[in-house]
């Protein structure tokens, strides 16, 4: 015998280059059943999956929710005038000719003198009729308000200028366009500087305004089919509104005269502090309530929305995660079975590895990571299918999908964990076999 | 050994066999009152009834005897597989009766090399890997590995099948290969049970020559069988009879 070694002087326990090779051998054992290796995997690959592609689903849901609602301004609280029901006492008492409703500049100065923490309110009022534009005509509206409706409702003023306070208070006859109405009114020509007429009035046009989102949205899901007057709004100063229009709105509908009187149509009251836009709501109801027989107003809270949608959000997110969480615990379940197998079928590799000189801890560590191989490679492959899952929804199903950066390193994290939790008992008990029936084991 | 025999009054060694091991240097392998019981239900079974034997480096054994006569047992023992009930177990000087699973463990893979029936190759590793285990769990580099396997397969004549699967061998050729793995971490003693009991007589020729071979190089080879033509070819046998040792060349011949 010439050969000799030198064992001793060698000793690297657990280094790197043994777990490369463990690994190998993991690789290679799992390989001798690539069909059944690839089934266990499967049950990963659907759990890491479905948390992804959950977690993205329940994101981009509540992203839409919550981004519309934040248009409206989280602080901000929104009254709207209503058209009461026909059947209220006013309408039957009176026969009159004018059905009066609505917000009144008097519910503003009391919300505005009593409720603390109203920092400024946007009042509005509306005339719907034809703007004209020499002979070019659009079903519009002429929407009255104050200065400072763009910074409260979060509207840009894409070219030109809003109209100013001093506007406001001279009753210029001025107007900033929506940027559907200029292109309707004004398809070939430069807006700014030019006059549009509405009934008998004329008003002079010195900016033009970005659509509403939310109508923007509506839109766009009509994909722009008939000419709506939503949207199609002329925005001029309250003051000059009153002036040119009168209290009284006449409509011809239908062969017949209606006449309505609304002194305003919407009011939003922007709220000093977050913490006192639920107070102050609850104020303003009062108030209302106090002001109006019938409820011909309604009111919005963006932040009470918002946590209403928050709080759903949270209710979703756990509802889909347990799925995801269920089909993970199913699939780590499906690899501690197949283990389990495993380690009875090669109970004889386990005894000739004992009497070669294997410790009980080098088997334990052996399965361990065939078990890790198995489930890091099922939740690899679970996150490509769990990334590609959110595409396919947004594509089809016309949904926005957020994939969060944190979520496919979670699933994939607890993939890993799974295999480690379900590999620790098949693999102590492979370990804990005796060498002597292990050996002996057909 | 006067200092052993002072210290196990009982033991049965016979002085002038002492005598003559005496030039033969430390024995490799000393059990001491082995003994190995195994409770079977409500009967305490006595597999080996309190065995002494040693064994000298260089020692060529055959260990016989009917089935039930603790031939299995005695094996499990000697290589550290399993520990007495009773009694001392020396090897290389160390006792190993009493040792945790670890060292345990650690004993089987530095001094000890199995041969089985059954050949006892794992079938998703290649010649060359197969016979790399047992230096794979000393930590052993997989370069260091290489520069003792392939020579090793080169000996046992499979040096042109070093990549080859176990289930593309011969029986034969698998046990070449276990003898290889066997000697791959030098051992102090080489363990074969009923090595050629799988093999056509050719075959089992070829192996039996190989161990004559070792033998012959200084190796300490332990064979158990039933197959009664081994006591011829041995040097030294041992007859194992209802769980002690009947006959022994070195004390009875």
């Amino acid at each position: 015998m010439s050969v000799t070694n030198s064992i001793g002087g060698t000793v690297r326990e657990l280094s790197l280059f043994r777990l490369r090779r463990s690994v190998i051998l993991g690789i290679k054992s799992l390989w001798m059943h690539k069909l059944r290796s690839f089934l266990t995997a499967l049950g990963i690959v659907f759990g890491v999956a479905s948390v992804i592609s959950m977690l993205a689903i329940g994101e981009g849901a509540s992203y839409e929710a919550q981004q519309q609602i934040k248009e409206l301004g989280s602080q901000n609280i929104i009254l709207e005038s209503v058209k009461p029901t026909n059947t209220t006492t006013a309408g039957e008492q009176e026969r009159s000719l004018i059905l009066e409703y609505g917000l009144t500049y008097k519910d503003i100065s009391q919300i505005q003198s009593t409720v603390p923490g109203v920092q400024i309110t946007v009042p509005s009022r509306n005339v719907k009729d034809f703007l004209w534009n020499k002979s070019n005509s659009v079903d519009g509206v002429a929407f009255g308000t104050v200065p400072w409706f763009p910074v409260m409702k979060n509207r840009d003023v894409i070219r030109g200028r809003f109209f100013t306070e001093m506007e406001m208070d001279d009753r210029s006859p001025v107007c900033v366009l929506t940027s559907s109405l200029s292109r309707n009114l004004f398809p070939l020509d430069e807006p700014i500087g030019k006059t549009v007429r509405m009934q008998t009035s004329y008003f002079r046009v010195v900016g033009i305004i970005e659509d509403d989102p939310a109508i923007a949205a509506a839109e766009s899901e009509l994909d722009g089919a008939g000419e709506n007057s939503e949207g199609m709004e002329m925005m001029i100063p309250i003051t000059t509104l009153e002036d040119h229009f009168g209290e009284v709105l006449f409509k011809y509908r239908s062969g017949s005269f209606e006449a309505e009187k609304v002194e305003l149509h919407e009011v939003t009251a922007r709220i000093e502090k977050p913490e006192q836009v639920m107070p102050a709501a609850q104020a303003i109801q009062h108030i209302l309530e106090r002001n109006h027989k019938d409820v011909d107003y309604k009111m919005t809270v963006p932040l009470d929305l918002l946590q209403r949608a928050e709080r759903t959000k949270q209710i979703f997110n756990i509802v889909l995660g347990s799925i995801a969480a269920i089909s993970l615990l199913v699939g780590g379940i499906g690899i501690m079975n197949i283990m389990l197998a495993t380690v009875t079928e090669r109970t004889r590799e386990i005894g000739i590895r004992r009497a070669l000189g294997a410790k009980k801890k080098d088997i334990v560590f052996q399965f361990l990571i065939e078990t890790i191989i198995l489930s890091g490679a099922g939740g690899l492959l679970g996150v490509g299918v769990g990334l590609a899952i959110p595409l396919l929804v947004s594509h089809f199903a016309e949904m926005v999908t957020i994939i969060q950066f944190w979520a496919p390193t979670l699933a994939f994290t607890i993939s890993v964990a799974i295999g480690v939790l379900f590999g620790i008992y098949p693999a102590f008990r492979a370990a804990d076999m005796n060498p002597v029936e292990a050996l002996r084991h057909e | 050994m006067p200092d052993t025999e002072s210290a196990f009054p009982e033991s049965r060694e016979k002085p002038a066999v002492a005598s003559s091991e005496a030039s033969r240097g430390e024995p490799v392998i000393e059990l001491r009152g082995v003994e190995k019981h195994y409770q079977m239900g409500n009967f305490l079974v006595k597999a080996l009834r309190g065995v002494d034997l040693k064994v000298f480096p260089g020692d060529y054994i055959s260990i016989l005897g009917p089935s039930g006569c603790g031939k299995s047992t005695m094996l499990n023992i000697l290589g550290c597989l399993d520990q007495p009930s009773v009694g001392q177990y020396l090897l290389d000087g160390v006792d190993v009766s009493e040792l945790p699973d670890d060292r345990l463990s650690s004993v089987r893979g530095k001094k000890l090399g199995f041969i089985f029936q059954s050949y006892n190759l794992i079938q998703q590793l290649t010649v060359l890997e197969n016979i790399e285990v047992p230096l794979y769990y000393q930590g052993m580099s997989e370069k260091e590995s290489r520069e003792i396997s392939v020579p090793l397969a080169e000996m046992v004549g499979l040096g042109k099948r070093l990549d080859h699967k176990p289930t593309e061998l011969s029986g034969g050729q698998q046990q070449r290969v276990a003898i290889a793995r066997a000697l791959s971490n030098d051992p102090s003693v080489i363990l074969a049970d009923e090595a050629t009991g799988n093999l056509d007589s050719k075959s089992g020729g070829d192996i039996l020559e190989i161990f004559d071979q070792l033998n012959a190089d200084g190796k300490t080879l332990i064979m158990i069988t039933h197959d009664e033509g081994m006591a011829d070819r041995t040097p030294r046998v041992l007859r194992l009879k209802d769980g002690e040792i009947a006959y022994d060349t070195n004390i009875h011949g």
